[in-house]
């Protein structure tokens, strides 16, 4: 029994060892958990490992412990990866970046934290980086509020068991910073170096904000100031849409300004013209103020109103300029043309710009004149033509073109300017020259060849007498004689007439015009009754006019005689003399000599009183009427004709009371 | 007794015939062609009229007239002239205080018979035909 007894006590000691063991063995595998679980969790600093080598301590040194509190600090994710790309280590940081939980990120695989594409580009970067070189990447995370960029780096370790080492930077933290301080900045500097003055308001229209300019535009710094009060604005008066002055509200309200046009009156007599431009800030309850821009264009405005009185003034020089100035595009298009040259033409400034001035030339001109300023166009030189345009009045105009081009900076033609001339009175001038030298020429022949001729004729009118009057001659040898007596003072008449125009000065005197057409009508008495024409005399009071006598009579007698060779016998001369009134208003007297004649074509009317125009062929002078014209002239007066062809022909010529001579001639 | 009358002209045609005109007329008319010639005559026959040219080669009308009327001042003068420089000539006399009547040729008879006669005053007038 002892011995079952023995037994029983050894197996019941191997039982409570095997238990003591069990205990043991639960105790250190619990202890194994907590290790493992603490090293999951990075809690253990240091682990004692029991072998058969003994008890194996596995811990961090003091140091690595530093730099482990160092790694956990930092903002950056850390991570050391084995060869396989098994994390190791992973700090917190780098768990909150890719948002996994510590646990599942260590000991599983390091691609796992990447998403998407990024898992082939960290695979890449792996590969590279376990062959010695650093990789470096930026690579987006998933991330729950979209994608996150991140900075990741790797890099090979010597450490035992781990291979590579992860930083991971988050960027989209960094980007915003450095994005709102540069943009501050930018805004800052923006707003600084702005030429426009810029105001931000808040919503009560006060001024928080202002830069430079703006202050230099108040002429104090407008800060805290209400906008209204600081910069009072008005728009102008010729501003179409908005009238008074600028309110703030209204900017915080629902106007909207895009460089609308306002002036500022400054308190020390500044005025500016300013440009608004102005933008609500929206906040999240509402408008919390606005933005206003204030360009100014001040020189902008004085520049124009300068120009636009430059413009004035040259346009009132070209017009004073008959014809005036025009412009020309440098490809010899006109651009202006001056009213007076368009009014001439009867042209408008489209018509004249599509070359219509090319289309009232002159036939002999145009060809000419078009030719050379398209080669003075081309070529660049001094414009200079002389040429004739049709005018509305149905006359060539001969108009002296004078142009040049204007050149800019860079040599190129910007325009062409010049001058149209109306060198219509230079031209008529220089034909009164030829025609008035033309006459003093044949004045002076004529006088000789008058008075070579009239002492021949004396001597045939005495001839003519001493036969009419022979007792011995027959009355048919009579009425030959009176023809001769007619015919002789027809010549006679031609001879004087020569003369009279050529004849020296004579003195002015007060003369009753009516006693002048009286001396005249007396003169012609015999010739009226052979042609059997009727006078009829119409006289009212008339003041005397101071006027050489002689030639009013010659006045008289040369409208006389033009009545009596178109009336036909039986025909009808109307003398008028009445008082009458000048263009300016001063007192005249009026002589009219009407007679029932044959009458003036109005082609007619034009030239008679041009020098040798004569309808007279055989008899006329062509000199009667110019003759008469400068006479009246002489004496400050006017002849004017009214006929139409085959009727009454007025001449009407008005003579003023004046106290000064007629100018000697 | 007619009135005596001397007609001065240096064309001889136009001359003698005013001069038959006047005869013709009932005056006592002389001729001469150029103005010495008609101071000789006058100096010898006082006419009560002298019609001068103005215009004649030498002694010019002008120059006559005046010497006439120094020489005979009951004698009248009247000029005429087919020429346009008379007018000159007429305005130097009148500056030296000579004035003259002058008829501008050509002159019609009738017209210088009714002039002569009028400046010989009508008792003097011998019209007769």
């Amino acid at each position: 029994m002892k011995q079952t007894s023995s037994i029983r006590k050894r197996a019941k000691s191997e039982i409570d060892s095997l238990r003591e063991r069990l205990v043991q063995v639960e105790n250190a595998l619990a202890e194994a958990q907590d290790v493992i679980r603490a090293i999951q969790a990075g809690e253990v600093d240091a682990v004692v490992v029991s072998g058969p080598k003994g008890e194996q301590v596995f811990s961090l040194t003091g140091a690595e412990y530093a730099y482990r509190a160092l790694v956990e600090a930092i903002n950056e994710g850390a991570a050391t990866i084995s060869l396989d790309g098994t994390v190791l280590y992973c700090n917190r940081r780098l768990a909150e970046l890719v948002d996994i939980p510590l646990e599942q990120i260590i000991g599983n695989s390091a691609s796992q934290l990447f998403g998407g594409e990024s898992v082939r580009i960290f695979q890449a970067m792996m590969e590279r980086s376990l062959n010695g070189d650093p990789a470096k990447a930026e690579i987006d995370l998933p991330w729950a509020e979209g994608r996150r960029p991140v900075y990741v780096s790797l890099r090979e370790m010597n450490a035992p068991g781990a291979a590579l080492c992860m930083v991971v930077t988050d960027l989209s933290e960094h980007k915003k910073r450095d994005e709102l301080i540069a943009a501050g900045k930018l805004a800052r500097s923006i707003l600084e170096s702005a030429a426009e003055a810029i105001a931000v308001c808040d919503e009560t229209g006060q001024i928080i904000s202002a830069n430079k300019a703006m202050e230099e535009l108040c002429g104090f710094n407008p800060l805290f100031r209400f906008f209204d009060e600081a910069v009072p604005l008005e728009f102008p008066d010729d501003s179409k849409s908005r009238q008074g002055r600028f309110s703030i509200a209204s900017a915080l309200g629902d106007a909207a300004y895009k460089s609308t046009e306002v002036t500022l009156s400054r308190s020390d007599g500044d005025n500016f013209w300013l440009l608004l431009s102005s933008s609500r800030i929206a906040g999240t309850s509402g408008v919390v103020g606005c933005v206003l821009t204030l360009t100014d264009i001040t020189g902008r405005k004085r520049e124009e109103e300068a120009l636009r009185n430059s413009e004035r003034l040259y346009r009132a020089i070209g017009e004073s300029i008959d014809y005036g100035v025009w412009m020309c595009a440098p490809d010899g298009r006109n651009i202006y043309a001056s009213d007076s040259f368009l009014k001439m033409v009867g042209m408008t400034q489209q018509e004249c710009s599509d070359f219509g001035w090319g289309k009232v030339l002159h036939p002999d001109d145009a060809e000419r004149t078009i030719a050379a300023w398209k080669e003075c166009v081309r070529t660049g030189n001094t414009w200079e033509c002389e040429h004739r345009y049709r005018g509305m009045d149905g006359e060539w105009h001969p108009v002296l073109a004078r142009g040049v081009p204007v050149r800019g900076d860079d040599g190129q033609v910007l325009c062409w300017a010049g001058l149209n001339l109306d060198v219509s009175n230079l031209k008529r001038a220089e034909q009164a020259l030829i025609q008035s030298e033309k006459l003093a020429s044949v004045g002076r022949m004529a006088s000789t060849i008058a008075h070579e001729i009239n002492n021949p004729l004396e001597t045939i009118g005495h001839a003519i007498y001493l036969a009419m009057t022979d007792p011995d001659s027959s009355d048919q040898s009579k009425s030959y004689l009176d023809l001769a007596v007619q015919e002789l003072e027809r010549v006679a008449h031609i001879t004087k007439q020569t003369l009279a125009f050529h004849r020296e000065n004579q003195k002015s005197a007060w003369i009753d015009l009516r006693e002048s057409v009286d001396g005249v009508l007396r003169l012609y008495a015999g010739r009226l009754k052979s042609r059997g024409v009727k006078v009829e005399k119409r006289y009212s009071a008339v003041p005397h006019i101071n006027a050489i006598a002689g030639e009013i009579r010659q006045i008289v007698s040369n409208l006389l005689s033009n009545s009596m060779d178109a009336v036909q016998k039986g025909g009808i001369i109307r003398l008028h003399v009445s008082p009458a009134v000048t263009s300016n208003g001063s007192t005249a007297v009026r002589l009219s000599v009407a007679d029932t004649g044959s009458g003036i074509t109005p082609e007619e009317r034009k030239k008679i009183f041009e020098p040798f125009f004569t309808t007279k062929e055989i008899i006329g002078t062509g000199l009667g009427l110019w003759v008469t014209k400068q006479i009246v002239e002489k004496h400050g007066g006017t002849i004017r004709v009214r006929s139409k062809p085959a009727s009454a022909t007025v001449f009407s010529v008005v003579f003023p009371v004046r106290r000064e001579k007629p100018e000697a001639g | 007794m007619p009135i005596d009358i001397i007609v001065v002209d240096d064309e001889p045609a136009l001359a003698d015939t005013l001069a038959m005109i006047f005869q013709r007329a009932g005056y006592n008319s002389s001729v001469a062609y150029s103005g010495e010639q008609a101071l000789a005559i006058v100096s010898v026959r006082p006419p009560a009229l002298a019609v001068v040219d103005v215009v004649m080669p030498g002694m010019n009308g002008l120059v006559l007239a005046e010497a006439i009327r120094g020489l005979l001042p009951s004698c009248r003068v009247l000029l005429f002239s087919g020429n346009a420089d008379t007018e000159s000539l007429l305005e130097a006399a009148r500056r030296e205080g000579h004035v003259y009547e002058v008829l501008a040729k050509p002159v019609p008879p009738v017209q210088l018979l009714a002039k002569v006669a009028s400046m010989l005053g009508e008792n003097a007038c011998a019209c007769g035909r």
